[in-house]
């Protein structure tokens, strides 16, 4: 033991290294408080690593206070380290960690909780269920995004009170989106009469939109859906959320859901030049579904001349001007074959004018 | 699956070649081979011998052999030879040039029948400016003597050379009939092969001062354990400046911080800081 620990003090780097893997074989009782007392000094990344790793396999009831006063250290990494060793031994660091929930550090609190999380058990989620409470908001959101990335639905009740009765926006979405990891169990009627007093889907405050429109499209009912979604004013901003939620209540609701009721927030998200290609292509998708007979034709003609004239979005063109069943639109796709220097567009005109 | 569990846990403890559950018919399968050799019936029996009568580990080589799979090509994983050859290399070398150096040593871990090792020797003598003006030794090892042997004898179907480079291929290479090819001896001079088993600590402790360690696809045969200290024994293996490549779907990162990242003519490249 005292030559590895000479060994493991020795001023050759390579001479620390092996000595750690030596002494991670050797299973010695003590072998993790050298370790950890040589964690602190040590200043080479691959022996830091080496030990960090040697740790994580062996048992260290003997050094939790080590590891914890790390927690203090200005040394990110050793900070992390700590987490990640305390957050291997399970339910035997559950009781130290615990009885440190009251550290006057909020950041330490905040790392006791990420060791609370690795373990992820059934008493380190009790645990972490008691800091919903800290006095810290920090603390607490961190506490919220914990339980829901465990799925821990004995907690929904307390975050239901905790969104109904806190004021802080960060502490609230985080809720929200915890709630949304949850899905089904969610009351999303106790949640909507939370985030829309008096039932008007308008007084949704926009900084939750997002969530909100995740947690209906989840486990929301089929009206719901329409509602929040209907309720979206700034499709600009919500744009993703908005194609995100119309995708998902698609899945859940398959026959029974009438996209035909939302497509005028489909047809401002398509024609959004601010938007994402990718979630306008989307639109457009919805729009060419079997919505295309539920628009009027001048619409869908106005969207498909207006994205031809961008080159990211004139393929999406093209193909409204092939649905809009007009003549107009045809000339249009005629225009576009004789203008273009694009190969695969003027391929694509052909193949939607053979088509008709 | 008793007998698979109990010879799975001797050939780890043995070489660090984990075989899970999983793989139990691949395991199987060269065992029966292996057993039919030796008109042995039971796994069980072939067990035993390899536990309690082969104190030589003769027996034990011979079932290593048959395990590990050999399957490669010259010039395998372009892109990252191209950033081996095109960027690492010559950085380098221009560092070694500076100081008065005219050395350089590579190691190929798990170099199987040679086709890695004489890739960077060609490459070595493609890309170096005056390369007989510099020491050049390349290291190259394996687990397996049955490898070995075929990678000295350095004659290769044309299956293997199929990503040669045509004029590469003229330079050297000599077409020796039946299709096949002899690599030629100004390549052959430069690399030495060595049997070693990469779990031997003794063994591998001693290698040091490498400029480039090349470990490619060799990982993927250990547990995380094994593997975390096969890279920590490449790192103290290697010179400071110097590059390690491991296969493309092995990621050094993901087993230790200890290596710094740099992006090198496009290429993310580790290097030992």
């Amino acid at each position: 033991m005292q030559a590895l620990d000479v060994r493991l003090n020795s001023k050759d780097e390579s001479e620390r290294l092996f000595a750690v893997q030596d002494i991670m074989g050797a299973n010695l009782p003590d072998a993790a408080l050298l370790l950890a007392a040589r964690l602190g000094i040590e200043e080479s990344q691959v022996v830091r690593d080496a030990v960090v790793f040697s740790l994580k396999s062996m048992p260290c009831s003997k050094i939790f206070g080590g590891l914890f006063d790390y927690f203090r250290s200005p040394d990110a990494y050793l900070r992390n380290a700590a987490v990640s060793i305390l957050g291997r031994d399970g339910d035997e660091a559950i009781a130290f960690l615990t009885s440190h929930l009251d550290d006057a550090d909020r950041e330490v609190r905040k790392l006791i909780l990420d060791a609370l999380f690795q373990i992820g058990s059934q008493y380190a989620v009790l645990a972490i269920r008691a800091c919903l409470h800290d006095k810290s908001p920090n603390v607490q959101i961190t506490a919220v995004e914990y339980l829901g990335r465990l799925e821990d639905k004995a907690s929904i009740p307390e975050m239901l009170a905790l969104l109904e009765g806190e004021s802080e926006p960060m502490l609230r979405a985080t809720i929200l989106e915890s709630l949304c990891i949850m899905g089904n169990g969610v009351s999303i009627a106790k949640i909507l009469s939370i985030l829309m007093p008096g039932g008007d889907p308008s007084q949704i405050d926009p900084y939750y939109l997002p969530q909100a429109l995740g947690l209906v499209a989840r486990a929301g009912a089929l009206e719901d859906v329409y509602r929040v979604i209907d309720a979206v004013q700034d499709t600009s901003s919500y744009a993703d959320d908005i194609m995100r939620a119309i995708g998902q209540s698609k899945r859940r609701f398959k026959e029974s859901f009438d996209s035909a009721r939302l497509l005028d927030k489909v047809l401002a998200v398509a024609g959004d030049n601010e938007a994402r290609e990718d979630v306008r292509y989307s639109a457009v998708a919805h729009i060419l579904g079997k919505n295309c007979g539920s628009l009027a034709s001048e619409k869908i003609y106005a969207l498909g001349c207006s994205l031809i004239a961008e080159e990211a979005m004139s393929y999406a063109g093209v193909r409204l001007l092939a649905c809009c069943d007009m003549a107009s639109g045809k000339e249009k796709i005629s225009e576009v074959m004789e203008t273009t220097n694009d190969e695969d567009l003027r391929a694509l005109c052909l193949e939607l004018m053979a088509q008709d | 699956m008793d007998d698979f569990e109990s010879l799975a846990d001797f050939v780890y403890r043995r070489a660090g070649i984990r075989f899970e559950s999983k793989k139990i018919y691949f395991l199987s399968k060269r065992i029966q081979k292996r057993m039919e050799q030796l008109g042995m019936e039971s796994h069980s029996e072939y067990v035993r011998l390899l536990r309690f009568s082969d104190p030589g580990g003769v027996e034990f080589q011979q079932f290593i052999n048959l395990l590990t799979v050999n399957e490669t090509y010259f010039f395998r994983d372009f892109t990252q030879l191209e950033a081996f050859a095109e960027h690492c290399l010559q950085e380098l070398c221009a560092k070694k040039a500076s100081r008065g150096e005219r050395s350089l040593k590579i190691w190929s871990a798990g170099c199987s029948t040679g086709e890695e090792p004489y890739t960077l020797a060609i490459i070595l003598h493609e890309m170096m400016d005056e390369i007989q003006r510099w020491v050049v030794d390349i290291l190259a090892s394996d687990i397996d003597q049955v490898v070995l042997e075929k990678a000295r004898r350095a004659v290769y179907e044309a299956r293997s050379l199929r990503d040669v480079p045509a004029e590469y291929l003229d330079r050297h290479f000599q077409k020796i009939g039946n299709g096949s090819y002899k690599v030629s001896q100004g390549i052959t001079k430069i690399v030495r092969f060595e049997h070693l088993n990469l779990s031997d600590k003794d063994a591998i402790r001693k290698y040091r001062g490498f400029d480039f360690i090349f470990c490619r696809n060799v990982l993927i045969y250990f547990d995380d354990v094994s593997r975390k200290q096969l890279v920590d024994y490449f790192y103290t293996a290697l010179n400071p400046g110097g590059f390690i490549f491991l296969g493309s779907s092995e990621s050094v990162g993901r087993i230790t911080t200890g290596f710094k990242l740099k992006r090198s003519g496009g290429h993310l490249v580790y290097y030992k800081g």
